[in-house]
């Protein structure tokens, strides 16, 4: 467990006098030993004393040849690929990497008494004796005497990749004399804004030999820096190199997960999932195993939006919500936003899963792939053209038919269940300043129940970004995305009302954004536009056995454009605020009837006064509001911060369901002149404070929320046979508030994070317009509702091939509507009902497990394998998903169902060419 | 009954599922007024049945005695009805007449003097039931190992020539079963074998009528004609004696009203939620009843009104294992013995297999302890 974040030794590192000075001879026996037991012999014997991470020196046993040797030699001899440092004080470090002062706390226990901070006295040419990983040339950037006139000047430039002078990401670069850090954006570019003078510049990324420059700068400059990839090193974990980035930013319930951090976090069924690891963050819940939606922060799943390459999924499972339809092994990682959402966001009020899938690489083909009790997946990468253009291709398919085949029942047997889905991502660099990339995804769900009930869903589409590069401080990005999301249904169930029926949503988006990055502001604007058209295929007849009279169904569409920006200002080091504009014009538009019912009157068809008919792309009607968001940050210290926000949101596209959970055959159905576009608005304040000597983060947010003319289903309206969705739903408020508290520990032998979140969400569906109303008119608890919860995720290294990973979760089980009494009806036993949501079902509590053993690890070889065995539910508590009454034989029986409610083990192996890293 | 789609579907995920009885507990109960009632096109009496509503943990009919009940017709006729048991208010053969096209009120008055009212119902045109059938069809079950066979009834309407009917289903079996068993003889402790007693051979065969506990609704709207062809009705199982030998199912049709319709179909979708992939919100069917000061007082039950057809079938026990209870017969020596040291005489001797006989209780001779009447009813058409 190494650091890699920046490391320079800073001693006074003296290697004659570690020479002729001071040196010592030890005594030791001719044996064979461990080679931790002999650094503690030595130690008790010769007043000195190792320090070493005793993960990153593995405990060998050795053989030692002589009875006396320099200890120099015994160490240089017996650690020979480790680096040994000592301070002439009898202290002796050994490491894999260099050691920065300031690091060996956290590095070694605390064991180590701090001497005085020597840089200063340190001399040009010393590092290049230690490792010819730094460079200590003095670079000497504008002329001295030209600089009087500046107060300030920049400094600017590219970190790139040796090879192939790819742009390196997330790459730190740390003045060490101000103690100032930045890190590269995407196309490898930093900036800093330093007074006239001599610095020095420390370079350290994860996966690159970090550098160090000495720089003399009088002027604006370029310094681009080349960077050599890592020789590969097992010990690694992935550790957000943003080290205290969550302390200065401006963002506020954000979360970056990356795929390699939750490699190991145990699956249902193996199946490696990224977005299911988000159901661990706090403010995000679920209804249960088998529902596709998220619900943050006490919103209806609706209000959320994934995002795949900037293309928008609005189905984002397989199998009723089992599996997320994205193969994690393509996945490189996502942002989530909760609060604070970006300005180039608009048009959802909760939340927005912003997936990246990785690139192709450009240096050479490489393949990889995987099989589980479900499913296959099979990923290929590589150039088209070495170092310009690189493609990756992801496969993966259910072959779950198998499984059900075995079990001894008719209508299982014969029933199928298949998924599969598969993206391509082409990254075209054409030179510096411009890179394109075209990504296409196409995810699809099929399930045949023999009784009578088949289902399909897709999601399909492209999108194609160009990103474009004016200079260092202005940027561009545009990209247009066309996706669709489909369903068919064909129920024949009961073979006189057998029916068929389609549904297809198609969505286009075009989005320019700007990017403006000013010495104390960072700028951004754009553009955006949005065009829907949602067809409703005719509800037909299943065949000659069916009686059911065809209904045709009219379509939607609108087109929402929007102009947005938004800055954020650094007022000073401590204070940054950040506010943004988005104004949406949006239209409705035709071909459509549009009914006008009486005022004042339920909105039925008998109150049905008159009748429009639109033209096509007649504009019905156009609605225009602006989108408000603010926040600040103040920063008390390096590790210590708080911040405000406040955002103010529409939405115009919303989901029928009249179902607890998200169903493939949701519909989705746009603002239009019955039903107004949903408004948010959401407050949040939060403290960050970071803990860097034990690297661990810590959080608590507080949030309100309010949602007017939330789209609530009226009670008992059936929609598949309506044409007219005005009439099934009902437009109420949503109030939600809570606060949640994170403690994170992102790196070191154990890390992970728990969280505790309290929240309350409540839902008054109430139109004091049309005087309809569910329950009563009075507030019920939203059915995702969950009081507390907490989650808690560790990850344990046992060596360097096996680690072990856990989830513990606990929430307050959801909201139910419970019989309370009994009555008869013409004989027959009916149940009366609480009001809504008023009881809850048995709280929730899971711990998953899974094992992860690595291949071996050397560096050359023909491919790696990485097997994963899981344990999902080892408590095999039966988690009650749903309660359900019903008449039995003249009585009411309640049932508890659980979902995976036993232990479910897995079996999962990967494979991929080349080693274990790359 | 169908299976149960998401039990199903869990079982497709590697039968990862289970289903539990689940038992509530700390249920706030409310005791509410229920009001069950029809008055149709038939000859009167029309019974409304007043009751309050029961905890779940002890669901029974607790009747509500010594309201004043009436029923009025749009065309002048006011009735005030008798309660003839606790919580049964019966009209007259006189009084109120139910009519095609007449509108019908009911009007409560509790002895605390709370006073409810229905809105006016309209009585709607008959439509003649056309069909009910039955056809052999196999449950595959989850609870049982094997997939019980049984008869699924189907109904079918005559054509209209309205485009909007609406159609409620009640139902009442009859069936004819025998016992497990024929007595061949008695034997008393001192040996004697009796070969012959008229009273056994009487309690042989009976007859047994319920009211099926299941009703249906269904629309023609949504049909190209406004006729429904083969809808499923209730599933009678080979778990029970029902089908052993011969059984009749009457089914009545009430033709309803829009209102009537979306009530009772809102009962029934919760009386029969068999989906719980989708877990559909339950909620209250609010009635047509309401307390004339309080209009927001929650109040069960629905006055309906509707014009009434009905048809019998008889079905022939169908070629298909029966998996029912049956009575113990001891036929090994020894038990035989036991069971004369512990029990009294007379011993009751049937016929197991040709030339073998046992012992059996004597309840399991008399066919009345299943229910039933050993008498034929008026109705019932022999094969």
């Amino acid at each position: 467990m190494k650091l890699k974040i920046l490391i320079i030794s800073f001693f006074f590192f003296n290697i004659s006098s570690l020479i002729f000075g001071q040196e010592k001879y030890i005594y030791v026996k001719k044996q064979t030993v461990k080679l931790q037991t002999i650094l503690k012999n030595i130690e008790s014997l010769n007043n000195v004393t190792f320090f070493y991470n005793k993960d990153s020196i593995p405990n060998n046993i050795i053989k030692i040849e002589e009875d006396s040797i320099l200890l120099s030699k015994f160490l240089e001899k017996t650690l020979i690929k480790y680096n040994i440092s000592n301070d002439n004080r009898g202290n002796y470090f050994l490491s894999k990497t260099f050691i920065l002062q300031k690091n060996i706390d956290a590095l070694f226990n605390n064991k180590y008494v701090k001497t005085n901070n020597v840089f200063k006295k340190g001399k040009k040419g010393k590092y290049l004796e230690i490792s010819e990983n730094y460079i200590s040339d003095n670079i000497i950037i504008g002329k001295n005497n030209y600089s009087s006139k500046k107060q300030k000047v920049h400094l600017s430039g590219i970190v790139t990749e040796n090879a192939d002078s790819s742009p390196v990401n997330q790459v730190k670069l740390t003045i060490v004399e101000l103690n100032k850090s930045v890190l590269t954006n995407k196309t490898g570019f930093y900036e800093f804004y330093l007074t006239p003078g001599a610095y020095t510049i420390d370079v350290s990324s994860m996966i690159m030999h970090k550098k160090m420059y000495k720089i003399s700068i009088y002027d604006d400059g370029k310094l681009n820096i080349p960077l050599q990839i890592k020789s590969y090193e097992i010990d690694e974990i992935t550790i957000s190199a943003n080290q205290n980035e969550n302390v200065k930013s401006t963002n506020m319930g954000f979360e970056k997960i990356t795929a390699k951090a939750i490699k190991n976090l145990p699956s249902i069924l193996g199946e490696k999932d990224i977005v299911k690891a988000a159901l661990l963050l706090p403010g995000v819940q679920t209804i249960g195993e088998l529902s596709s939606g998220f619900n943050v922060r006490g919103s209806p799943s609706d209000q959320n939006i994934f995002y795949i390459n900037n293309m928008p999924i609005y189905n984002s499972s397989h199998v009723f919500g089992l599996f997320t339809a994205f193969n994690g092994d393509a996945i490189s990682e996502f942002d989530f936003y909760k609060s604070n959402l970006p300005i180039e966001y608009g048009g959802h009020l909760s939340s927005i899963f912003n997936i990246e899938t990785k690139k192709g690489n450009k240096q050479h083909f490489s393949a990889r792939g995987g099989i589980g009790p479900t499913s296959g997946r099979v990923l290929i990468e590589g150039p088209l053209w070495k170092e310009k253009i690189s493609y990756l291709v992801s496969l993966r398919s259910s072959y779950s038919d198998w499984l059900l085949s075995l079990i001894k029942n008719y209508d299982i047997s014969n029933s199928s269940i298949s998924f599969y889905d598969a993206l391509v991502n082409v990254t075209v660099s054409i030179n510096k300043k411009n890179d394109i990339d075209l990504f296409l995804y196409n995810s699809n769900d099929l399930s045949d129940l023999v009784f009578g009930i088949k289902n399909q869903y897709s999601n399909i589409g492209s999108s194609i970004r160009w990103t474009h590069n004016f200079n260092e401080k202005f940027k561009s990005e545009f990209s247009f995305v066309k996706t669709q999301y489909a369903f068919t249904e064909e129920n024949s169930e009961i073979k006189y009302l057998g029916y068929k029926h389609s549904f297809n949503l198609n969505h286009n988006e075009l989005k320019l954004l700007f990017k403006y990055y000013l010495q104390n502001n960072h700028i951004q604007f754009g553009f955006n536009t949005k065009d829907y058209e949602l067809k409703i295929g005719d509800l037909l007849p299943l065949n000659d056995a069916s009686s059911i009279k065809p209904i045709q169904f009219e379509g939607e569409q609108a087109i929402s454009n929007s102009i947005f920006a938004s800055d954020k200002w650094d007022i000073s080091d401590k204070l940054s605020i950040k506010g943004g504009l988005r104004y949406t014009n949006y239209s409705y538009l035709g071909a459509r009837t549009i009914y006008k019912y009486e005022n004042n009157t339920p909105r039925i068809f008998d109150n049905i006064i008159d009748s429009t008919k639109y033209g096509k792309n007649e504009i019905i009607n156009n609605n225009s509001n602006i989108d408000y968001r603010f926040s600040v940050k103040y920063q008390f210290n390096r590790a210590t911060s708080v911040k405000a926000s406040y955002n103010m949101l529409h939405q115009y596209i919303f989901m029928l369901s009249n179902t607890v959970s998200v169903s493939p055959t949701s519909r989705w159905k746009l603002s239009d002149p019955n039903i107004k576009p949903m408004k948010g608005i959401q407050y949040s304040i939060g403290l960050y404070k970071n803990f860097p000597k034990n690297f661990i983060e810590t959080s608590i947010e507080l949030y309100y929320k309010d949602v007017n003319n939330l789209v609530e289903y009226k009670d008992g309206a059936v929609f598949i046979q309506n044409k007219l969705p005005e009439t099934n739903v009902i437009q109420g408020n949503l109030n939600s508030y809570g606060f949640e508290i994170m403690l994170k520990k992102k790196i070191g032998k154990l890390n992970g994070w728990v969280n505790y979140t309290y929240s309350n969400a409540t839902v008054q569906a109430f139109d004091m317009g049309t005087g309809e109303m569910n329950n009563l008119g009075l507030p019920y608890s939203a059915n995702y509702d969950r009081p507390h919860a907490t989650n808690l995720t560790l990850n344990y290294k046992f060596s360097k091939r096996v680690s072990v990973s856990t989830n513990v979760i606990y929430s307050t089980g959801r909201p139910v509507t419970y019989p309370t009494s009994i009555y008869y009806l013409n004989g027959v036993e009916i149940i009366g009902f609480s009001g809504r949501n008023e009881y809850r079902i048995p709280d929730y509590f899971r711990t998953d497990i899974s094992i992860n053993i690595e291949g071996n690890l050397k560096k050359y070889k023909f491919a790696h394998s990485f097997w994963s065995i899981g344990f999902y539910n080892v408590t095999a508590r039966k988690n009650p998903y749903s309660i359900l009454f019903q008449n039995e034989n003249g009585e009411i029986k309640g049932y508890k169902v659980s979902i995976l409610g036993t232990i479910i083990p897995s079996l999962t192996y990967n494979l991929k060419f080349g080693n274990y890293e790359d | 009954m169908k299976i149960k789609f998401l039990y199903l579907l869990l079982l497709l995920l590697l039968i990862i599922s289970c289903r539990e009885e689940f038992f509530m507990d700390d249920v706030k109960s409310e005791q509410l007024i229920v009001v069950d009632g029809f008055v149709t096109n038939d000859a009167p009496p029309y019974i409304i049945k007043l009751s309050l509503s029961s905890l779940t943990s002890e669901p029974k009919n607790i009747p509500f005695s010594n309201c004043e009940v009436i029923i009025n017709d749009d065309k002048g006729t006011i009735e005030k009805l008798t309660e003839i048991s606790q919580g049964v208010y019966s009209s007259s053969k006189t009084g109120v007449q139910g009519t095609v096209g007449n509108k019908y009120q009911l009007s409560i008055k509790t002895p605390k003097g709370k006073q409810y009212r229905s809105d006016p119902q309209e009585m709607k045109e008959s439509i003649e039931i056309d069909t009910v059938s039955a056809e052999l069809a196999y449950l595959q079950g989850v609870d049982f190992p094997y997939s019980l066979p049984g008869y699924q009834f189907y109904i079918s309407t005559k054509a209209t020539t309205t485009q909007e009917n609406y159609f409620f289903w009640d139902m009442s079996e009859t069936y004819e079963y025998d016992v497990d068993n024929e007595l061949k003889f008695i034997e008393t402790r001192f040996g004697e074998i009796i070969y012959s007693n008229p009273r056994y051979d009487t309690l042989k065969t009976c007859w047994k009528t319920n009211k099926v506990n299941y009703f249906f609704t269904g629309k023609t709207t949504n049909l190209e004609v406004p006729l429904i062809t083969n809808k499923p009705l209730h599933f009678v199982s080979t778990e029970t004696k029902k089908l052993t030998k011969r059984y009749s199912l009457l089914v009545n049709q009430f033709v309803i009203d829009k209102n009537a319709y979306n009530y009772w179909k809102n009962i029934e979708s919760q009386i029969s939620n068999d989906n719980f992939l989708s877990t559909t919100q339950p909620f209250n069917s609010v009635g047509n009843i309401k307390n004339v000061n309080n209009p927001e007082e929650k109040i069960w039950g629905y006055f309906t009104v509707a014009s009434i057809s009905n048809k019998r079938i008889f079905i022939n026990r169908p070629i298909a294992p029966f998996y029912y209870p049956t009575c113990v017969v001891i036929t090994d020596a020894r038990s035989i013995s036991e069971y004369k040291r512990t029990h009294r005489d007379p011993y009751f001797y049937v016929e197991v297999s040709v030339g073998e006989y046992g012992i059996t209780a004597e309840r399991c001779l008399d066919c009345r302890n299943y229910g039933g009447k050993p008498s034929k009813p008026s109705f019932w058409i022999n094969k």
